[in-house]
């Protein structure tokens, strides 16, 4: 990996975590583009790393949120623990898409997002 | 609302979240926050901050299951992952001082634009 690389993929990676923490969207949405076009992952070890990549931000994010009472736990320890069947499904289903399938999809999934985000901002 | 039945909902959003989070490499928050909004009627704040306790679980689960066949690479989950970290703070605390309209448009359409350079990629 050469410096350029290094210093872009940390910029991104603060850029994305300042954007998740400043519209509410994840960074796997950020994370996944970085590593595929500046790291030079595949699509599918893009997403796979972008995964490993949240839990810091999202377990701090977390902690951050119950100290201002906004977490129910019980809950979220439901759909947390229902959500790895989710898990197994879904991993099973991107391994056996090829790499190319798996970009188009994601691309489209970003869209949806983009759709969400204007939809939020309706009669702003 | 009957707790079996509450507990059903939490589990239709928890499986259908940890589907879209494995298969495209993202939190899923984009189901489970109005998934508990809509179907369990929490508030948008209650909604987002539940989510993130759910995702942690959810993401983990996502990235051993895909470290079993060597697809994360852990250096460059650290070199995104942790200025993210920061990233996140500096987020929050600028969200506090500003709430645009116009941001959040923009945002989306650079969205939109990553998607179209990943199209063609």
């Amino acid at each position: 990996m050469s410096t350029t690389t290094v210093v872009l993929a940390l910029v991104l990676g603060f850029g994305a975590g300042t954007l998740s923490g400043l519209f509410g969207v994840g960074g796997g949405v950020l994370f996944v583009p970085t590593l595929v076009l500046v790291v030079g992952l595949s699509q599918l070890d893009s997403q796979a790393t972008s995964l490993a990549a949240m839990i810091p931000v999202v377990v701090f994010g977390a902690w951050q949120q119950s100290k201002v009472g906004n977490v129910r736990w019980r809950a979220g320890l439901a759909v947390g623990l229902t959500s790895v069947i989710g898990v197994l499904g879904g991993a099973a289903l991107a391994t056996s898409l090829g790499d190319e399938l798996l970009r188009v999809l994601f691309a489209l999934f970003l869209l949806f997002v983009a759709a969400q985000l204007l939809w939020s901002t309706r009669g702003g | 609302m009957p707790a079996t039945r509450t507990l059903l909902m939490l589990a239709s959003v928890g499986v259908a979240a940890g589907f879209l989070s494995a298969l495209f490499g993202v939190g899923g928050g984009v189901i489970v926050v109005p998934g508990l909004m809509l179907l369990l009627g929490f508030d948008a704040r209650t909604a987002t901050g539940t989510s993130l306790a759910a995702i942690g679980l959810t993401a983990l689960a996502g990235a051993l299951s895909f470290s079993l066949f060597d697809h994360v690479h852990w250096n460059s989950a650290a070199l995104v992952g942790l200025p993210a970290l920061l990233g996140s703070i500096a987020g929050v605390h600028l969200q506090r001082r500003i709430s645009s309209t116009l941001l959040t448009r923009l945002f989306a359409l650079f969205i939109v634009a990553v998607a179209v350079i990943l199209f063609f990629e």
